[in-house]
């Protein structure tokens, strides 16, 4: 308990730190690099730096981090000791990519974070699906950490350096910087589970939810939008790897709000949300302008709040209800019981929510005009990539507006259409012949867990006008009407009683099952026809080995008699032929 | 006296032991033979003293040696031979297989 604690005030500590030096020092940018080895040409070491980037990302990794440790203090009993130490060091590990100035450091710090996420989304190891959950979000993280760190060698080698200060991509062959550049983009896409290896995101939800606040808010999956923006003059310099970041953004929205429409569990809703919006920021930052590049880390700060917000209010019904599932607490809310027991939760899901559908006067409304702000002049200078930019941000809009209004109403509101009834999620009801549950004891968590949430629920509303209002208003018009078109749908959807889910976006297109077919069942040939050659090939081999030893010892057991006499005529035969061989060889 | 004289009866004393050894069943035999191929070797150790006469004897103290030894050994064998007399009920070093390796047939009685 004191340990616990003992890291707790350690992570709160180390963000007023944060806090401190950056008001101490404001965001000048410093280096200092430590720890330098020449190998051959190139001088490999340890580099750290603040700037103005640094800063932003520290506070919103201590922030959220603090956050989610409180909220687990609640929320999390069993095993808490090494959940405690792995978040400490997952934001650890973050805080490593964000300060480092050496592509080698950032390596580290990425890697420790791929290993934690594992670890984490794997603390339920008796759960089957957290299991593979956790081995799915490893191996595809670790495919693309391949990429990443050729994509390193590339880039390093290439300009001569390993520092990203001294990276300057106009004394990089354009070759060399669009190869190295589109590794690192794999090893990018992989992190942040864009399109095509998203997979991974939905499926790490049996993790705890304080851990998927933290995965989805300020770790793991913004690193790979950091290192975009820390490394933005190297990507802008190469107009290929752009459009495919662009190409990659926008079908990777749009997919992941496709899927996000027809989940029909509530962390899984979100999981496909963060896919999503971590896409708008690919996509604001695919531009490759200063604008887009600003709009992307406004809207990665807003995320961070509303994002971490939304995950710990489902851990709040996951912990109070017991699942998060829409059936499940359709039975709750059926009788309109889920919004009355959970007061709190149930206003700071709210204004979670709005803000990631982008209400007018919510968090996600400002950062998300900010990025369609940024596309609709690139577009205006021209630009093909903006346009596209521009349209796909808009239908991502509408679509994330329909899923936050289809996830507020059938979770908290009954349904008048319904009369009571389960609804349209009766199809896969588990619980459906049981009796309703009792309800009469359903209550709001512990303010340990609540603190949290009003906190990043603030955050969710006031982090908007942190950078200032200058709204271009017919953006903004525009963005407003299409969340409207996006939220109607739903309420007629929901008031009707009816949930229309494709088989197509329930199946989320099919993607898993391609990769099944494509990659996990040969790979389980392949391991099966290894295990045959080592079995039956090597393993023969070994065992022939020792059952020859057994059957020459078998002959030799028929010479043990037991007769001294016996032995002694050996030996006494043995001692006179010596002496006749050493007096053959010595004549 | 010429050397050979001695070493030809001791070779015959250590034939004899040897097949003493070798072939008799009885474990008193056997011990007897021990002695007399350490006889032999004591016949040896003298007829060389003799034949020498280095002035130090050492043939002839090592044969004192040996025989004290001898009287040891045979303390120990005769011991042997009664712990064997008792556990058995005879002397008969044939018969006396327990260093053999089991069968499972034999050994599960005991």
């Amino acid at each position: 308990m004191i340990a616990t604690v003992w890291r707790v005030a350690g992570v709160g500590f180390s963000l007023l730190l944060v806090l401190i030096a950056a008001l101490l020092y404001g965001d000048s940018a410093s280096q200092h690099a430590f720890l330098n080895s020449q190998i051959g040409e190139v001088t490999i070491g340890f580099a750290v730096r603040t700037d103005d980037l640094t800063v932003l990302l520290l506070a919103v990794v201590g922030v959220v981090a603090t956050c989610v440790q409180i909220y687990s203090l609640g929320y999390l009993h069993e095993r808490a000791a090494s959940y405690h130490a792995l978040v400490t060091l997952f934001t650890a590990a973050m805080a490593a990519v964000v300060v480092a100035d050496s592509l080698f450091l950032l390596l580290i710090g990425w890697e420790v974070m791929g290993a934690c996420s594992y670890l984490l989304i794997s603390h339920y190891w008796e759960r089957r699906e957290a299991r593979s959950g956790a081995v799915k979000a490893f191996l595809m993280t670790r495919l693309a950490d391949v990429g990443f760190l050729f994509g390193i060698f590339v880039l390093g080698v290439g300009a001569g350096t390993f520092r990203i200060s001294a990276l300057d991509p106009a004394q990089i062959d354009p070759g060399v910087l669009t190869t190295g550049t589109l590794l690192l983009l794999v090893g990018v896409v992989g992190k942040s589970a864009q399109v095509p290896l998203q997979t991974w995101l939905p499926d790490a939800m049996p993790g705890p939810s304080p851990v998927s606040a933290l995965i989805h808010a300020a770790t793991m999956v913004a690193a790979g939008v950091f290192l975009i923006a820390r490394l933005y003059d190297v990507f802008a310099a190469s107009a290929t790897t752009m459009t495919v970041l662009a190409i990659v953004a926008c079908v990777t929205m749009l997919y992941a709000a496709l899927c996000a429409a027809a989940a029909v569990e509530v962390k899984r809703v979100l999981a496909w949300s963060t896919v999503s919006q971590l896409a708008i920021m690919f996509a604001a930052l695919s531009l490759g302008t200063h604008e887009g590049r600003h709009a992307a880390l406004f809207h990665l700060v807003t995320h961070a709040a509303f994002k971490g917000l939304l995950f710990l209010c489902a851990g709040v019904l996951l912990h109070q209800v017991g699942s998060a599932a829409f059936v499940v607490l359709r039975r709750y809310t059926r009788r309109g019981r889920l919004r009355k027991a959970l007061p709190v939760t149930f206003v700071t899901m709210t204004i979670g929510l709005a803000a990631l559908a982008g209400v007018p006067g919510f968090a996600g409304f400002f950062s998300k005009d900010s990025v369609l702000e940024a596309a609709w002049e690139h577009a205006h200078g021209g630009s093909v990539v903006g346009w596209f930019v521009l349209v796909s941000v808009g239908l991502t809009a509408g679509l994330t507006a329909f899923y936050c209004m289809r996830l507020w109403l059938w979770v908290f509101f009954r349904t008048p259409a319904l009369a009571g009834a389960v609804g349209a999620f009766e199809a896969d009801d588990p619980m459906a012949d049981l009796e309703d549950p009792d309800t009469s004891k359903l209550k709001d968590a512990s303010w340990l867990m609540l603190a949290p949430l009003v906190l990043l629920a603030l955050g969710a509303i006031a982090l908007g006008y942190v950078d200032g209002l200058h709204l271009n208003w017919v953006v903004a018009l525009a963005s407003t009407v299409v969340v409207i078109f996006g939220v109607l749908p739903a309420y007629s959807l929901w008031s009707r009683g009816a949930d229309p889910r494709p088989v197509l976006l329930e199946r989320e297109f099919g993607v898993d099952r391609a990769y099944h077919a494509l990659f996990v069942v040969p790979v389980r040939w392949l391991s099966k026809l290894s295990v045959l050659g080592d079995r039956d090939v090597v393993g023969a081999y070994v065992r022939a080995v020792g059952r020859s030893g057994a059957l020459a010892s078998q002959g030799f057991r028929l010479l043990q008699t037991g007769n001294v006499q016996t032995y002694l005529t050996a030996a006494v035969v043995g001692v006179v032929a010596l002496a006749v061989l050493a007096g053959v060889i010595a004549s | 006296m010429p050397l050979v004289l001695p070493l030809l009866l001791a070779v015959v004393l250590f034939c004899l032991g040897v097949y003493g050894v070798l072939a008799r069943r009885n474990a008193v035999t056997i011990l007897m033979s021990l002695e007399l191929m350490l006889n032999a070797v004591n016949l040896n150790l003298i007829a060389f003293d003799a034949w020498r006469l280095d002035g130090l004897a050492t043939g002839q103290t090592l044969a004192v040696f040996v025989i004290t030894l001898a009287a040891a050994e045979i303390g120990l064998g005769l011991a042997i031979v009664l712990l064997l007399f008792r556990g058995h009920g005879h002397v008969d070093a044939d018969a006396a297989r327990d260093l053999a390796e089991a069968d499972e047939r034999e050994e599960s009685p005991t």
